[in-house]
């Protein structure tokens, strides 16, 4: 029962942070693209920024590639990168007793930049998530995977704690 | 039972009513003239009635069809032949009789990264002698995606050559120090024409003619010397333009398009400075080519400009009136296949390329003339 719900507290956790890894990615995405649009005389108004963003999130729903057939959006780029990149060092901290937070926080960086890295093999040098073809862009994106990896571990912590919690309870 | 066949035979015998009349109905027929081109890309007409065809894998080749024979042009410098790069575009000079010149774009690797090339060279029978390299686009890239690669000579024998935004490149189609989403004009020696347009940035590149482009495989004039570009829009938003020098185009600062991963790149369409497509397409139907028609052949197509797409593979017939598109057929659909260039030839025929989906040797040569049964 405990494995049970140590299970649905860690899927709880990712999907929980990789949720907010994914909006926060969208969220970089269209501030990058707005904010290149102000330098060149662009009025950006609150209204602009939260249609952008609202429509950003909601694009991000369709189709970015196409892998064994089946239609995959950035959403589930994101999820799939991120899902490989924790089960990875969950893996090898069961091996290398690697403190926590950095290790996870280090998967999320790592994930983002596979991302990249996948897709300009994938499509010859093509970098389909526009702010990250410039080296600060790149960065940022992957600092969120950083973030988000943080966040994950914390979120993790705290459904277990919850787990436990009731269990006493 | 006896209601349902008695409605089955009226649908059955009006539907193939309706289809036979539609086929003795269509002016024109379709016929293959040869089967095998490795992705095709265009085609020009010597002066004796030769097809002259590139292929983006790097060939160029001469189909003769009257013989209906093909045979490999010699001497052509190598290309990088990669993705969405290669032997592009190939245009005889107007002089053609007398200098035997013709000019090739093509992509290439350099130290910098790839890039666009125009080269000419004189064709004797089929052999390239004398290849001079005339422009190498400054528009480094490690992709091999949006080179443009079209040219189109003017009437004062000028040359225009489509350089597009190299996918990961696209702000810089709004920066005038590089080649990145222009339109450039020269000479066709390759020097610079004293009457290019002067922009005010100091940094602007004297070749520049026009600027805010996206991947232009479009580029003609119409009877009066009208420049018409085409240009793949992202997911959305391909464009047709009138060419006017020194303008802004305004790509990506506006759009009708959004990127791949479904975001806005812009949510502007319109801006005081930039230009507005006299047509765009959403979805996207991938323009590839296109010709204005003037021939007798078909009386009922005079003027009227035909536009080439890939996806899902058709022609655009358009009616363009006072520079306005008037109306659009889609046409030739039965071809079933990524049309990649379409040009009219000398006798009135228009002369389609097919590209084979990408299947290696499987592009196509059509011919469309008119149906007289």
């Amino acid at each position: 029962m405990y494995l049970i719900k140590l299970f649905f507290s860690l899927l709880l956790a990712f999907i929980f942070s990789a949720l907010l890894t994914s909006f926060f990615i969208l969220f970089q995405n269209t501030i990058w693209n707005l904010f290149w649009l102000k330098n060149q005389g662009f009025d950006i108004s609150l209204f602009v920024l939260i249609q952008s963003l609202l429509h950003d999130l909601r694009g991000g729903l369709s189709p970015i590639l196409i892998q064994w057939g089946i239609p995959i959006n950035i959403y589930g780029v994101i999820f799939i990168a991120l899902f490989f990149g924790y089960f990875l060092t969950a893996i090898i901290r069961l091996i290398i007793p690697v403190n926590s937070m950095f290790s996870f926080g280090l998967a999320g960086f790592a994930s983002l930049y596979g991302i990249i890295f996948y897709t300009k093999m994938t499509f010859d040098e093509i970098v389909l998530i526009s702010s990250a073809r410039e080296i600060t862009g790149l960065l940022i994106l992957c600092l969120i995977g950083f973030f988000g990896g943080i966040f994950f571990n914390q979120l993790k912590v705290y459904f277990l704690k919850v787990i436990t919690y009731e269990k006493n309870n | 039972m006896k209601k349902i066949i008695k409605y089955l035979l009226i649908f059955m015998i009006s539907f193939s009513l309706s289809y036979s009349v539609n086929a003795k109905d269509k002016i024109y027929k379709l016929e293959t003239l040869y089967e095998g081109l490795d992705m095709p890309w265009d085609i020009d007409f010597l002066p004796n009635g030769d097809f002259l065809i590139t292929e983006l894998t790097g060939k160029l080749k001469i189909y003769n069809p009257k013989l209906k024979t093909l045979v490999t042009v010699s001497n052509v410098p190598s290309v990088l032949s990669r993705s969405q790069g290669g032997l592009s575009d190939v245009e005889l000079h107007p002089d053609f009789e007398l200098n035997n010149l013709i000019y090739f774009s093509y992509s290439i690797k350099t130290r910098e990264g790839n890039t666009l090339r125009v080269s000419r060279a004189k064709l004797y029978e089929s052999t390239l002698i004398d290849i001079e390299t005339i422009h190498s686009a400054k528009a480094f890239r490690k992709t091999s995606a949006h080179y443009g690669a079209r040219l189109l000579f003017l009437d004062d024998n000028t040359l225009l050559i489509s350089s597009g935004d190299g996918f990961n490149h696209r702000e810089k189609a709004q920066k005038l120090d590089n080649h990145f989403g222009k339109i450039l004009r020269i000479n066709d020696d390759g020097s610079i024409p004293s009457d290019n347009p002067i922009f005010k940035d100091d940094k602007a590149l004297k070749d520049i003619f026009t600027y805010g482009h996206r991947n232009q495989q479009g580029l003609t004039k119409d009877i009066n010397g009208i420049i018409y570009s085409h240009e793949h829009g992202p997911k959305g938003g391909d464009e047709l333009n009138i060419i006017y020098p020194g303008l802004n185009y305004g790509w990506p600062a506006i759009t009708y398009g959004i990127d791949y991963n479904g975001s806005i790149i812009s949510p502007f369409k319109k801006k005081k400075g930039m230009e507005q497509p006299i047509k765009y397409w959403t979805p996207s139907i991938a323009l590839s080519d296109m010709t204005f028609y003037y021939s007798d052949l078909f009386p009922e197509w005079h003027g009227n400009l035909f536009i080439s797409a890939l996806s899902p593979g058709d022609v655009r017939r358009l009616v363009i009136r006072d520079n306005l598109v008037f109306s659009e057929e889609i046409m030739f659909k039965e071809i079933n296949s990524r049309i990649r260039s379409i040009k009219s030839s000398k006798n009135g025929n228009l002369i389609i390329l097919t590209d084979g989906r990408g299947k290696k040797n499987s592009g196509k040569i059509i011919k469309v003339s008119r149906n007289n049964s």
